[in-house]
């Protein structure tokens, strides 16, 4: 595979699946900084994956297997202390855009950041979709095992639902 | 409310809306981590056995050049075994690169063997380089009848250079190793 392949794919990817990577950002990085900073591994990766790339998954779940384990690796990094001033005159990679978000979507993906890092993995593949088969062959564990995680994970949610309604927001 | 209405909150979201890429920006950052892949293992790994070869070839040089017996042999031998070990560690490590299969749980094992592998590397520093070395240096002090001034720099250098290499196993690798053995744990429980 030539370079300039390899740059064609990168992009196509990036543009048609940059959505799924945002849902990982958000889920895992809690500041635009951190977001920035797992943003940059993620597309690092999958940059380096694309010569490995052999058509037997969909590229849907080729790139959540890789952001998702990169995203994983990252949120156990000690994260270094970034001072705001000294990163002013650094080219950014994202920046946030000005959007009015649902509430509810808000508090979604508050509650999937307060899950620990395998259940976040866990509920994003579930909420986009993919089947109890797919999840055990990306994740590696078995699909009884996760068949008991997501059963655990949506009684947890909607037992939380119950309390965010009560109070009316 | 029931899952199938967080599904559908979950389905209406514009995430191609919430962030916006600087494309130019994100192709720099690619092109400048293409370069570091590997670059900090290889360093450390090709680095000390230069460095170590460097120091045996130097020590064997002095050795046949002052003839001052069979200890500052010993010291060649030294050197030698810890290049020969560090080239032993890096082929191993080569091939359980090709060992774990793609999944979650297999990237998770693997970053487990290298912090492993990382902690190993720096404990036998400690055991099977430095104590053989200071060993080597202290009988040449002695045979050189050193000052007291040169033994308390010599046994300062060792001590903190043992006290360093130990606290970053203990303060960066071990928890490392123990929060991703953690996570492992809720992968498979």
């Amino acid at each position: 595979m030539t370079e300039e392949e390899q740059q064609q794919i990168f992009n196509s990817w990036i543009t048609n699946h940059k959505g799924l990577l945002f849902k990982v950002l958000r889920a895992y990085a809690f500041t635009l900084e951190d977001q920035e900073d797992l943003f940059q591994e993620i597309v690092a990766q999958v940059w380096r994956s694309i010569p490995n790339f052999r058509q037997e998954s969909a590229v849907t779940t080729w790139l959540y297997r890789i952001a998702l384990n990169i995203a994983i690796s990252w949120s156990s990094k000690e994260k270094k202390k970034i001072d705001p001033q000294s990163i002013d005159g650094i080219e950014h990679l994202i920046s946030e855009n000005d959007i009015s978000s649902d509430d509810r979507l808000e508090w979604l993906y508050g509650e999937i950041k307060n899950m620990n890092e395998v259940d976040r993995s866990l509920t994003l593949l579930l909420l986009d979709g993919f089947s109890y088969k797919e999840m055990a062959e990306m994740i590696g564990v078995s699909e009884s095992n996760i068949g008991v995680k997501i059963h655990r994970i949506k009684k947890e949610l909607i037992k939380r639902s119950a309390k965010y309604e009560y109070h009316g927001v | 409310m029931e899952f199938d209405e967080m599904q559908k909150i979950w389905d209406d979201q514009r995430n191609e809306t919430l962030f916006v890429i600087n494309e130019e920006a994100m192709h720099n950052r690619v092109k400048v981590k293409k370069k570091q892949a590997n670059k900090i293992v290889n360093v450390t790994e090709i680095g000390l056995m230069i460095v170590n070869s460097t120091t045996a070839v130097m020590l064997l040089i002095d050795a046949i050049r002052d003839k001052e017996g069979i200890y500052s042999y010993a010291g060649v031998v030294i050197m030698l075994f810890t290049v020969g070990y560090l080239i032993y560690i890096r082929r191993k490590r080569k091939k359980s690169d090709q060992r774990f299969d793609r999944t979650i749980l297999g990237e998770l094992d693997h970053a487990i063997s290298n912090t492993t592998s990382t902690i190993k590397i720096g404990r036998t520093m400690i055991y099977w380089y430095f104590i053989p070395i200071a060993i080597f240096i202290v009988t040449k002090m002695i045979y050189q009848e050193a000052s007291l001034e040169k033994w308390l720099l010599i046994i300062g250098a060792f001590l903190l250079g043992s006290y360093v290499a130990n606290w970053e196993i203990k303060k960066c690798h071990i928890p490392r190793k123990r929060h991703l053995e953690s996570l492992r744990e809720k992968l498979v429980e």
